[in-house]
């Protein structure tokens, strides 16, 4: 229950235009206090009625205004009533009992008349305001909750993992959460007003003649465009430097400037990383398995072979002492066809036919074997090739040879691999990654076929188009489902069994391209088989003008 | 008398044409055939007699594990070697089920020819071809359907490794496979007389997973009749309460061979008797003891052989109903299986009894390695026999 003194310009008094003296002929007070569709009484100080228009007297009977009045309101209407004795006009509100008997909000207003002090009598005016109440009490709501509402995001705002700043119009920062605080490592009142680009972004771009121009990030805030996502490198307070994902959003509704949220993506990159030498650690050990194999075979015939060549010179050996002694000049008499006929035995004895034809042939296979197990280890050498941070020129049909050398006991048992290598330049790129990229491929070739009945092929093609060198890896495997093609890239996504295969292998090969400004697509139909287009242009990077 | 046959299959004709030059020496007493592909080896092994076979595992075509496994029903009198430049164990163990004994690439001629000519040795006296047939045809033990619970449970990827070797340690088909393959090269240099806890340990779970799970692939789906599935419970709670029972009987020292010769001296008896569903024609004689007349120990025994267990513990399941007489310097493991086996007779456990040896046990209890002991040894053995109980009962879902 609330009352107030009633405002001194209050509407409806007698000096309100219109309602100057004399009077309006045959209209009297009466049948004005008739008209108003408001509640109006005469009455005494103690708030017996004296008189009252015919809209009060529809509430019913009584003798007192208080007994109209809601039992709740009473108390505070005396307290007002008693404090009321100065004779000026005041305003309650309170709840009145209409004719129905339910009792409706209303906003009295009381005003003294015929005379000074509490003996005078009073005019009652009372209009029912219960609809009015009923939307304030929405409106007071509605505020209520819009500042909860700030005020939850401004907490938001202020305790986000990301940060957040916000520009005006010409890219000076406005504010700035506590992550991004921290991020950058100032207070938000050292950079208030100052341009966002000039502290965020390095200061090497500073130092160019129209930093404002290049930096896409500051023609973002002021230029009214759509939100949108950038990689970016902020600089924080001590010079270091960050990788971030920043999206800007302009702040809408026609004001200029922008909001700017970013995240740190230093762990990100990291991780980024740390997959990538995971699945080259994968590979690497299922590779590790097939390369012993493809060692241990040579290992083992060179091996034979030697202990062959061992026990083979031993009976040389023996048959050369037995000629000596045929050729000892103290056999003296013996006649020579008993030495013919002791060579002869010896002869026999050691096969030496079979030793004349196997000899050469285990010499020749061993050093075939010793060559095998070269081979290998140069390839494995040139596919380990550790790629600096640079790009450097490198032929990629080499490349491809290599990883088919290393990769050899993968397809053997399932495929035969028909080569088609053009004459293609030397292309600018780290060559590691890109064999590591051959390897999945093939390696997912091979593991297509596995299942196949019969020996399946893989062929693996190059050529040049343009700047661009385009390789080919495709099988004639069971291919791949339309509604899968897409996902395949994806990381993590795998159709092998668990523990066959983590899912990155296309994944990395997807990014390395994008390293390379160059593209992979896949062509697959399902029966028919599957192929990779790999595409890389020449110079490492997309030709500016292209 | 013709000379042992042996043949040879691999893919790569170096390697062939090693074999060939590096077994030269052996040409006056082997005939040696070489071949390059499983469904040549077949084709052979179909005109003549061989004794041994020895293959490759990654073959295009018909790879070793089919060739084998074929070879295993074809020809089960044949002994397979595996000789294997891979070392991916999955695909190890796949073969491991197929063959008899494994060598890896590079293995030496006299390796080789080690191994052959231990495998052209058939170790039972009046049976010996019989007992090879019977023995080499078998590529698992037979398994009861309480004891698969136990290998599910291990094949779970949340077992650990004292799960892993408790199980193994009860389990006579794990242990017989876990101590063939440890004593091949596949795995590293292996003490000649590893317990199967440290073949476990050094294998690790995921190793051992996976021989049980080929092991578990491979069991017989047919089901036995009643009356020989209680015949195949008693004689497996029989080993196991032996096992048991070993921890007192046997030397420390000896422990590892004793509780592995305890699960297997049964091992005949289990695959005689399981047998018999699968192959029509034979007949098990559960009085004498005898599949097709042949002994069940007999049979045992060349299994062992084949599989190439220590010498100490096939001596042990050779001689387990032969009546010892110990050096007073020490039981062995021989006597100490014999002593637990006459023991465990007493008990609820007790297996198909050849006579009373009261007699010849009062003999071994007196053995100063048992008498220094403050063991009351038939209660041991009623408690050993309760453990064996507890283990044989059904895992608890």
């Amino acid at each position: 229950m609330s009352g107030h003194r009633a405002p001194q310009a209050a509407p409806g008094r007698d000096d309100a235009p219109g309602w100057g003296d004399p009077p309006t002929p045959g209209i009297d007070a009466r049948a004005l206090a008739a008209a108003v569709p408001h509640s109006i009484w005469v009455l005494s100080p103690s708030g017996e009625i004296r008189d009252a228009n015919p809209h009060a007297r529809a509430r019913g009977e009584g003798s007192s205004w208080f007994s109209f009045l809601h039992a709740d309101d009473v108390e505070a209407v005396r307290r007002e009533a008693a404090d009321a004795d100065r004779a000026e006009p005041y305003e309650i509100t309170c709840g009145l009992r209409g004719a129905d008997g339910t009792f409706r909000r209303h906003s009295v207003r009381f005003t003294p008349v015929g005379g000074d002090g509490p003996a005078g009598l009073w005019i009652a005016t009372a209009t029912d305001i219960s609809d009015g109440d009923a939307i304030r009490t929405m409106l007071e709501t509605l505020v209520n909750e819009r500042e909860q509402a700030l005020a939850f995001r401004s907490v938001i705002m202020e305790d986000m993992a990301e940060g957040l700043f916000t520009v005006d119009g010409e890219g000076r920062i406005t504010s700035m959460n506590r992550a991004a605080r921290e991020m950058l490592g100032w207070k938000e009142q050292e950079l208030l007003g100052l341009p966002a680009h000039a502290v965020v972004h390095a200061s090497p771009r500073l130092d160019s003649a129209d930093p404002g121009t290049e930096c896409a990030f500051l023609r973002m805030g002021s230029a009214g465009l759509s939100a949108q996502t950038v990689d970016e490198t902020f600089t924080r307070r001590d010079g270091t430097t960050f990788e971030v994902a920043c999206s800007v959003a302009p702040k809408g509704a026609g004001r200029a400037g922008a909001v700017f949220t970013f995240r740190d993506m230093t762990e990100v990159r990291l991780a980024e990383v740390e997959t990538r030498h995971d699945q080259k650690l994968e590979s690497l050990g299922r590779l590790s398995a097939g390369l012993a194999h493809e060692i241990n075979t040579p290992i083992q015939f060179v091996g034979d072979n030697t202990r062959f060549l061992a026990d083979a010179y031993r009976d040389m050996l023996d048959l050369l002492l037995v000629y000596r002694a045929c050729m000892e000049p103290a056999l003296g008499e013996v006649e020579w066809s008993e030495r013919t006929r002791r060579a002869q035995e010896a002869e026999d004895k050691a096969d030496i036919e079979y030793l004349a034809a196997e000899i050469p042939a285990a010499v020749s296979q061993s050093l075939e074997g010793v060559e095998r197990v070269a081979s290998l280890v140069r390839a494995m050498k040139s596919f380990s090739y550790k790629d600096s941070t640079e790009k450097s020129y490198a032929d990629l049909n080499e490349a491809i040879e290599t990883t088919l050398t290393v990769a050899r006991n993968e397809v053997k048992y399932v495929a035969d691999v028909v080569l088609n290598l053009g004459d293609i330049p030397d292309v600018l790129c780290h060559r590691g990654d890109l064999n590591q990229v051959f390897l999945n491929l093939l390696v997912n070739a091979a593991d297509a076929l596995k299942d196949k009945d019969d020996r399946g092929t893989i062929r693996i093609g190059s050529q040049v188009d343009g700047d661009t060198v385009v390789i080919s890896f495709a099988d004639d495997g069971p291919g791949i489902p339309e509604d899968i093609q897409q996902s395949i890239f994806e990381p993590f996504f795998t159709t092998k069994e668990v523990g066959k295969g983590t899912g990155q292998g296309l994944a990395l090969a997807r990014a390395v391209l994008e390293q390379h400004s160059g593209s992979i697509e896949v062509r697959s139909t399902v029966g028919e088989g599957t192929e990779f287009i790999l595409r890389l242009p020449v110079a490492g990077e997309q030709d500016a003008s292209a | 008398m013709s000379k042992p046959h042996a043949l040879f299959v691999d893919d790569e004709p170096r390697i062939l044409d090693g074999l060939r030059r590096s077994l030269r020496g052996k040409r006056g007493d082997w005939d040696m055939d070489f071949v390059s592909e499983g469904a040549e080896a077949l084709e052979l092994l179909g005109q003549s007699r061989y004794d041994v076979i020895v293959s490759d595992m990654r073959m295009p075509g018909m790879d070793g594990a089919e060739l084998l496994t074929n070879v295993s029903r074809r020809h089960p009198e044949v002994a397979r070697v595996v000789l294997s430049g891979h070392i991916e164990p999955e695909a190890t163990v796949q073969v491991a089920v197929a063959g008899h004994r494994f060598l890896t690439k590079p293995s030496d001629a006299e390796t080789l020819t080690a191994v052959i000519e231990q495998l052209l040795v058939l170790t039972s006296r009046d049976h010996p071809h019989e007992a090879r047939q019977i023995a080499g045809g078998v590529r698992a033990i037979p398994t009861l359907p309480e004891h698969t619970d136990r290998i599910v449970a291990l094949l779970a990827p949340e077992a650990n490794l004292a799960d892993a070797v408790r199980t193994a340690m009860h389990d006579v088909g794990l242990t017989a496979k876990l101590l063939q393959l440890s004593n091949s090269r596949f795995f590293g240099a292996q003490p000649r007389n590893a317990s199967v806890e440290s073949i476990v340990n050094a294998m690790g779970v995921p190793m051992v997973q996976a021989v049980a799970g080929a092991g578990h692939a491979l069991r017989p789906e047919s089901t036995w009749s009643p009356t020989i599935e209680e015949h195949l419970r008693a004689a497996w709670r029989h080993a196991v309460a032996t096992a048991c029972l070993m921890d007192l009987v046997a030397s420390p020292a000896n422990r590892p061979q004793a509780q592995a010769a305890a699960l297997l001296q049964d091992v005949g008896r289990l695959v005689c008797l399981a047998g018999v569903a699968d192959e029509a024609g034979s007949h098990v004689d559960l009085h004498a003891q005898t599949r097709d007349g042949v002994p069940f120990r007999d049979v045992g025994v060349e299994l062992l052989h084949l599989w190439g267990l220590p010498t100490p513990i096939i001596t042990a399941v050779a001689r387990r109903d032969t009546p010892q007489t110990p050096e007073p310097s020490g039981l062995g493991v021989a006597a100490a299986v014999r002593a637990a086996h006459l023991l465990i007779q007493g008990t609820r456990a007790a297996g198909p009894d050849d006579g009373t040896h009261e007699q010849e046990l009062k003999q071994l209890l007196a053995h100063p390695q048992l008498q220094v002991q403050a063991v009351d040894w038939f209660e041991a053995a009623d408690e050993a026999s309760r453990r064996a109980d507890s283990w044989n009962s059904r895992v608890q879902p």
